[in-house]
C-alpha cells in the first residue's frame, strides 16, 4: 500500500516537474511568412532520442522480433486487445471531458462487453459489433478545450509526446485497474505490454528507417501531424491545409523553422 | 422546344448531378410557364444557362482530378497484384511515366526546399528535382509491393483555396484498419496535378521539408543529395 502511494506520488511529481519545466519554454513564432513550431526542448529531446534508439536497437527491437517469431498472431492480437481494453477507462473519461457523451456511453458498453463476454478483454467483440475503439487522451482533451499541443517532448523509454499530454500519464495511471494489483502481477504484465507494444510498431519503425534521412525530425513531424489528426478525430479542418503552397520562398536561410500543417 | 434541346445537351453531359438536375428542372418549369413576356423569358433562360454552367464545371473538375488519383491507384493495384512477376524494376517502370506526368514535381520540390530554393542555382534545383522524382517513384515501387486484398476507395472531393481540390481516398483490407490517403491537387492549364499526399494525417511534403531543412542546415546540400541517393539505392536493393 505504502509502496503504491509512493509510486503514485512520484509519478505525480514527475508530471509537475515536466510541466513546469517545459511550459515556460514553449513558443510559437512566425518566420519568413512560414508558420513555425519551435522545438524548444530539442537539445534534451535529441539526447533522449539517441538513448532510446540505442536501447531499442540492442534490446527492445530484437526482443520484440523474437516475440513475434515465437508467438502466434492471434495470441498477440489478444494481448493487444487485453491492454487496449484495460486502459479504456481513460478513453471513456476523455470522451466525457470532450463532451462526446454518446460516444462515452458507447465506449462504456464496449468496455463492459469486452471485459465480460470478451473474456477480460482478450477478444474485441465490440469492434465486430460495430463499436470500434476510439483513441482519446488528456492531451487531446486539452486541445479540444482550446489549448495548443505544447512543446514536443521526447520521453525516455516512452517515446514522442507533447507537453500538454503529460497529465495523461496521471489519468491513465489512475484509471488503469492494473495500477491496483500487486507488483508480482504488475511487473510481468508491464513487461509483456512493453514488448507487445514494440512488436506492434515494427512495421512503422521499419518504414521510418527506410524513409527517414533525419530520424529525429521525421519522428517529430510524423508524431505532431498524427496528433493533430487524432485531435480532430481523423478530420482535421481544411482551412490552412494548403497554405504551404501560397508562401514566398525568398527569405533568409538562417532560421530553424519547421512547418506544421494544421 | 428550346428546353428540350437543352435537356438533350444536359443528358449528354451528365445526368446524375443534383445541381444539373435542378437546372434542368428550372428550365422545364420555364418551358411550362412559357411566359409571354420576352424580358422575363430571357432572364429566366439566362438564369437556367447560368445554373447549368456552374452545375457542370465543378462536376467536371472533380471527375478529372479524381481520375488522376484513381488511375494512380490502378497502377499501384496492378503493381501489388503482380509484385513478384514485375519485380522492383518492373514496378518502377510502370509508375515512372505516370508519376512524372501527374505529380507537379517542380512545385513540390520548390515547396520542400522552401527558403533554401532561392539560394540554389538552376543546376542545383534541377539536380534536386531529378533526384526527388526518382525517390518518389522508388518509394511507391517499393512500398506498394504486396497484395492482401487491398481495395482503393474514393470517398469525397473537397474544395480548397484558389481552386485547389482535396481528393479523399482510403485503402481498405480485411486484416488492417483502413488507411486514409488524401491527395492535394491543383490545376495547371487544363490538367489536374497531385501536389501533396497525406497518409493518415501525415503530410509527406511538410515532413520532408522539415527533415531536408535540418540536413541542409546541419550538413549541407551535398550531404542531402548523397543521402537521398542512398535511400534510392536501398529501395533498389532491399
Amino acid at each position: 500500500m505504502e509502496t503504491r502511494q509512493f509510486k503514485m506520488f512520484f509519478k505525480f511529481l514527475l508530471v509537475v516537474v515536466f510541466i513546469s519545466f517545459s511550459s515556460g519554454c514553449a513558443t510559437t513564432g512566425t518566420e519568413n511568412d512560414v508558420e513555425v513550431t519551435a522545438d524548444p526542448l530539442e537539445a534534451p529531446n535529441r539526447v533522449f532520442f539517441d538513448i532510446n534508439e540505442t536501447l531499442d536497437k540492442h534490446l527492445m527491437k530484437p526482443v520484440a522480433e523474437t516475440y513475434v517469431a515465437i508467438t502466434p498472431e492471434p495470441v498477440r492480437k489478444s494481448v493487444t486487445n487485453f491492454f487496449d481494453n484495460i486502459t479504456y477507462l481513460n478513453v471513456i473519461l476523455n470522451l466525457l471531458l470532450q463532451g462526446k457523451f454518446d460516444e462515452a456511453v458507447a465506449g462504456s458498453l464496449r468496455f463492459l462487453y469486452n471485459s465480460t463476454l470478451g473474456v477480460a478483454g482478450l477478444f474485441d467483440i465490440s469492434s465486430d459489433w460495430g463499436v470500434p475503439a476510439r483513441d482519446e487522451d488528456f492531451g487531446q482533451t486539452l486541445a479540444v478545450w482550446g489549448f495548443d499541443q505544447g512543446a514536443y517532448l521526447y520521453i525516455p523509454l516512452q517515446g514522442p509526446n507533447t507537453v500538454n499530454n503529460v497529465p495523461d500519464y496521471l489519468t491513465s495511471y489512475l484509471l488503469n485497474p492494473l495500477t491496483y494489483v500487486t507488483s508480482t502481477v504488475l511487473f510481468p504484465l508491464s513487461a509483456l505490454n512493453a514488448v507487445n507494444t514494440r512488436a506492434n510498431l515494427i512495421d512503422e519503425t521499419n518504414i521510418r528507417d527506410e524513409a527517414a534521412v533525419d530520424p529525429y525530425t521525421f519522428t517529430r513531424e510524423a508524431y505532431l501531424q498524427q496528433r493533430n489528426y487524432l485531435i480532430h478525430d481523423g478530420n482535421p479542418p481544411l482551412e490552412g491545409y494548403d497554405d504551404i503552397f501560397d508562401e514566398e520562398f525568398g527569405g533568409e536561410a538562417d532560421s530553424e523553422g519547421v512547418l506544421v500543417i494544421e | 422546344m428550346r428546353s428540350e434541346k437543352y435537356y438533350i445537351t444536359a443528358t449528354n453531359i451528365r445526368i446524375n448531378d443534383p445541381g444539373l438536375e435542378s437546372a434542368v428542372f428550372i428550365m422545364e418549369s420555364v418551358d411550362m410557364a412559357a411566359s409571354p413576356r420576352p424580358l422575363i423569358r430571357i432572364f429566366l433562360q439566362g438564369l437556367c444557362l447560368y445554373c447549368l454552367l456552374f452545375a457542370v464545371t465543378p462536376a467536371f473538375a472533380d471527375d478529372k482530378a479524381t481520375a488522376v488519383v484513381e488511375n494512380l491507384h490502378g497502377i499501384l493495384l496492378e503493381n501489388m497484384q503482380q509484385a513478384d512477376s514485375r519485380g522492383y524494376a518492373g514496378r518502377y517502370q510502370a509508375l515512372a511515366g505516370y508519376i512524372e506526368e501527374n505529380f507537379d514535381l517542380p512545385l513540390i520540390c520548390k515547396v520542400i526546399l522552401s527558403r533554401y530554393w532561392s539560394k540554389f542555382s538552376e543546376t542545383e534545383r534541377q539536380r534536386f528535382t531529378d533526384l526527388f522524382t526518382r525517390l518518389t517513384i522508388a518509394t511507391y515501387a517499393s512500398r506498394f509491393s504486396e497484395y492482401q486484398d487491398e481495395q482503393f476507395h474514393t470517398l469525397s472531393v473537397e474544395p480548397l483555396k484558389k481552386g485547389r481540390l482535396l481528393v479523399k481516398t482510403e485503402i481498405r483490407s480485411a486484416q488492417e484498419d483502413p488507411v486514409s490517403l488524401d491527395y492535394l491537387m491543383h490545376r495547371q492549364d487544363d490538367r489536374w496535378l497531385i501536389i501533396s499526399v497525406v497518409a493518415n494525417g501525415i503530410n509527406d511534403l511538410s515532413l520532408k521539408r522539415a527533415e531536408y531543412g535540418t540536413i541542409i542546415k546541419d550538413e549541407g546540400f551535398a550531404s542531402l543529395l548523397g543521402q537521398i541517393e542512398d535511400k534510392i539505392r536501398q529501395y533498389e536493393t532491399p
